[in-house]
Parts: structure tokens; sequence; C-alpha cells
């Protein structure tokens, strides 16, 4: 695995990991979350689902660059 | 026609079962980047709704989603297989509206078994993508025997 390859790996669970823990943290200590914390989790799922259908078509697209 | 049903809070015993999983996935997205890192959150003692439970699946979900989307853009796995994955975790939200819902009617025992099994498939696309090394063969391996989970009514 290149160090590419884990800062890209690392990047995308740093972007979601706190708010999971800040949820799980609340679960723990019984304070209950807001309707705008359940819509931001829905709106990142969202965001994330995207993100992914994004790079499956750009990894199936043949490279543009390649040399004529 | 219309059924009325309680709208009393679960029961917190059995939403607690849960919450070890949660904090499984994170420790599992922990060690992906950062194995010497501990985590600092104290064993559950409470939970007081299921909205917090599903906000937290629901992000660990997307963290999924989101670490996927990495190892799809860095070549460790395939097209095919983030595919694969996606159709996994659409299948999962299913499931996750579905016990979502479940707990809105106060039907405890159907947003139970859709929540937990929602967090066994998380789990499962977690450690899969966490194996080390990373490569299209070991994912594929990993997650042969990885189906979209069913909603259960």
């Amino acid at each position: 695995m290149t160090a590419e390859a884990i800062l890209a790996l690392i990047t995308a669970g740093a972007q979601a990991l706190p708010s999971l823990l800040a949820l799980f943290q609340k679960a723990s200590s019984g304070t209950a979350v807001t309707p705008a914390e359940v819509a931001a989790a829905l709106s990142g799922y969202e965001t994330a689902r995207a993100g992914l259908v994004a790079a499956i078509a750009a990894a199936e697209t043949p490279s543009a660059g390649g040399t004529a | 026609m219309f059924r009325s049903y309680p709208t009393r809070p679960l029961p917190l015993p059995s939403l607690r079962s849960l919450l070890p999983a949660l904090l499984g996935l994170a420790v599992l997205s922990l060690s992906n980047g950062c194995a010497t890192t501990s985590s600092t959150a104290a064993p559950p003692t409470a939970l007081q709704s299921f909205d917090s439970l599903y906000a937290g699946a629901v992000t660990a979900e997307s963290l999924a989603i989101n670490t996927t989307t990495a190892a799809v853009t860095s070549k460790l796995i395939s097209p095919a297989q983030g595919q694969q994955i996606l159709s996994v975790t659409d299948a999962i939200q299913a499931l996750l509206a579905a016990a979502n819902a479940a707990a809105q009617l106060g039907n405890t025992a159907t947003a139970n078994a859709n929540l937990a099994k929602a967090l066994g498939s998380i789990a499962i696309i977690s450690a899969c993508l966490t194996a080390k090394p990373l490569t299209v063969a070991t994912f594929g391996a990993c997650t042969a025997k990885l189906t979209a989970p069913a909603v259960q009514s």
C-alpha cells in the first residue's frame, strides 16, 4: 500500500470519525440527540454515497490522458 | 384502520447491547490509520434514546462508504467491489430506515432486529476495509460471503 493510499484512507476515516464518536458518547451518557444531528447524519450519508458513486464512475472510465 | 402505537421510549437494556457494536466500529476506524491511538471513550453505561444509536449507525455507515470511496480511488479495490459495497450499504440504509420507523411506532423488537443486522453488516465492511494488506484479492476474499441484508418486518 502506497503512502498516498494510506493517506487517502486516513482522510476518509477522519472526516466522519469525530461525529461518530460524539454520537457514541451521547448514547453512552444518555444525552438525547437533536433532530438536527439526525438530519446531519443522514445528510452525511447522502454525501458519502454520492462520493462513492462518483468514484466508481471515475474508476470505470478509461483514462483520457493516455498517449495517442 | 389506523392503529395507534405507544410512543414510550425503547427499553434501555435491549438497545444497550448494540452500543459495543458502535464502539467497535469506531475502534476499527481508528485502527485503520492510527494503530497506536487508544480510544478514550468509557464503556457504555446508559442509553436514553433510539435516536442516538440510529444517528450513530448512519454515521458509521457513512464512514464505511467514505473509506470505500478512498479505496476505490486509490485502486486498492476494484470498481466492481465498490459497486458491491454500494449495493450492500443501500440495503443497510433501508434496514436503518425500517429500524427508525419501527422505533417511532414503539415496535422495539423490529427496531432492534433491523438495527442489529445493519450494524453487523457495517462491521463486516469495516473489518474488510481495514484488513492488511488491503488488495483486490484480500478484499474479495473478505467480502465473498457479504450479502445485502434484508429488512425484517
